[in-house]
């Protein structure tokens, strides 16, 4: 937003604090919740580029992170190379698969794309349950990681964390950029978007590519951490449905506001899982993303962004859409 | 003079439906060319043929010497025709600069965001929003909207616009101002219009000359006068019986 190019020091000088918490001996605990916080959020910042800035509702990201852990988790069974070497691997697999599913179905619209990206999930599912070499229904066992408990916890942490920061990094790029533009104005309507040259199917698939690239790289790491696959789990909706409730919670438009909205789903998420008990709180959870969704539909970072800028501060550079 | 705009032996049916039919003409650079008929005729087809959102069956589309028939309609409007919609589109959440800025960055192939913004300001100024410019584009009056169709057009660099019923809607003196607007594209931009209408009194001032479409056929073109007083004309608009060319 105008006259606020501090939002992103902010940012990131926090994710680098939070890089050497480790050295302050948190809890593995801590270290764990942290670790899915950060892959969560990095997995929703990715999605979003295409899912808030472009517009096209993706339910399928979670094949490309079930890629990326099955494609690095091979590799590390077969020749022995370590996910976290291979997960930029992991997210060019997912990125490929990306440009096979994204080349027919980013040609459909709206409900009918996201509709397509459900089943895609489903069908990856069944591809890897029969495929002798994932392991099938069997799962794939992998090697453990080398480290004592701790360690584990402190490197997976730290994966994770730069993952994200790539992801942030990457959205604020997009957001910022003609590209960025590109996405919006597909977003806000395709035709009218055509008419003033923009090439949408090729912005629509180069966003898709990019989230499912990072989203490749996350199963990875997060694979390589469970040490054992199996496509009821990493081809799970569930995931994907979490990216989007996040996105959407902390607000699509803003390369920050999956971030946000993936703090207060996690937060709110284990709050209410620890004080209320887990039913009740899937339960609570889904009211108040209903009441979110509601009152707030540019999500809760729209309560501290302004909708539109001031007068006098609007004269400044990088005055992004509202 | 060679035309910049050159549609020869366009046809184009919806199923069983004949929407437009062998219709040939040309617009030469720097003429102001309206495009009239009932509702019905095929006049905003004819756009949607030429802008590429539509494929003909038959029939070809040059501008100048490059062939528009075949190509996608984003390659249609970098190729340098732009285009407003009957309908006002303006992309509602950004606002109304950065809704030119976004024609600048992709009909031009403007990769700085920064000069896209500057660009759109000059435009905006030309049409009259400089001071909305900060506004969201859904918060314009319809008249302000026709106006930004028209800047987010501009900011293609077109050589040719296509618009389409800028007028209509508007309040008399909203409509004077859009005559003047249009004459300044063509006095102070060199650009070439062609243009759909319904409201008379803005294609006999602004047009130097007129096509008439009527069930997806040509069947008049000449100057304004000529087409006030075709009797075939007044007969597909007022019904009258000449007795004649029948």
């Amino acid at each position: 937003m105008v006259n606020r190019p501090r939002d992103w020091v902010y940012v990131f000088g926090i994710l680098l604090a939070l890089g050497l918490l480790p050295l302050a001996q948190p809890s593995e605990y801590v270290l764990s919740f942290l670790y899915f916080l950060f892959s969560y959020a990095a997995m929703a910042v990715a999605w979003n580029v295409l899912g808030g800035f472009g517009g096209y509702l993706s339910f399928g990201h979670v094949t490309f992170f079930g890629t990326g852990a099955y494609v690095t988790g091979l590799m590390l069974v077969h020749w022995g190379w370590s996910p976290l070497i291979t997960a930029p691997l992991g997210g060019l697999a997912a990125a490929l698969l990306a440009l096979v599913i994204g080349y027919p179905t980013l040609r459909l619209r709206g409900p009918y794309f996201t509709v397509v990206t459900v089943v895609t999930v489903l069908i990856a599912k069944i591809v890897v349950l029969n495929v002798p070499l994932t392991g099938a229904a069997m799962g794939l066992w992998m090697p453990f990681p080398p480290w004592d408990p701790f360690t584990s916890r402190v490197i997976f942490y730290e994966a994770v964390l730069v993952l994200l920061l790539a992801a942030l990094l990457m959205a604020r790029w997009v957001q910022h950029a003609k590209f960025g533009f590109g996405l919006r104005v597909i977003r806000e309507d395709e035709d009218a978007a055509a008419a003033i040259g923009v090439p949408a199917f090729r912005l629509k698939l180069g966003a898709l590519l990019l989230s499912a690239f990072v989203c490749g790289m996350v199963g990875a790491v997060h694979g390589y951490d469970r040490s054992y696959l199996h496509p009821d789990f990493m081809f799970d909706l569930h995931p994907s449905i979490m990216m989007v409730l996040m996105a959407l919670f902390g607000g699509r438009d803003h390369w920050l506001g999956p971030l946000v909205g993936a703090v207060a789903v996690m937060i709110t998420d284990e709050l209410l899982t620890v004080y209320v008990g887990t039913e009740a709180a899937r339960m609570l959870f889904g009211l108040l993303l209903i009441i979110v969704v509601l009152f707030l539909p540019e999500g809760v970072i729209s309560l501290r962004l302004p909708k539109k800028p001031p007068r006098a501060a609007a004269a400044g550079e990088g005055v992004s859409s509202p | 003079m060679k035309p910049l705009l050159d549609i020869q032996g366009v046809s184009k049916a919806f199923g069983g439906l004949q929407a437009l039919r062998d219709v040939t003409f040309q617009v030469g650079p720097g003429e102001i060319v309206g495009l009239i008929g009932p509702n019905g005729s095929g006049k905003t087809t004819l756009f949607n043929v030429i802008s590429g959102f539509l494929r003909p069956e038959q029939g070809a589309i040059r501008l100048g010497e490059l062939e528009l028939t075949r190509l996608a309609p984003h390659d249609v409007a970098r190729a340098g025709v732009g285009r407003t919609f009957q309908i006002v589109r303006p992309f509602q959440g950004l606002t109304v600069l950065d809704n030119v800025a976004a024609a600048v960055l992709f009909g031009t192939g403007q990769g700085d965001v920064a000069a896209a913004r500057r660009r759109a300001e000059e435009l905006l100024a030309f049409v009259g929003l400089a001071q909305h410019r900060h506004s969201p584009a859904g918060q314009l009056t319809l008249s302000q909207k026709k106006r930004l169709e028209v800047a987010k057009a501009l900011g293609t660099e077109p050589r040719l616009l296509l618009l389409d019923e800028v007028f209509a809607g508007l309040n008399p003196r909203e409509i004077d101002d859009a005559i003047a607007l249009i004459f300044r594209l063509r006095d102070e931009l060199s650009l070439t219009v062609l243009m759909v209408e319904h409201v008379m009194k803005a294609v006999m001032q602004t047009c130097q000359r007129i096509v008439v479409l009527s069930y997806g056929q040509k069947i008049a073109e000449g100057t304004p006068q000529a087409i006030a007083t075709d009797p075939q004309v007044l007969q597909v608009y007022l019904g009258v019986e000449t007795g004649a060319g029948h």
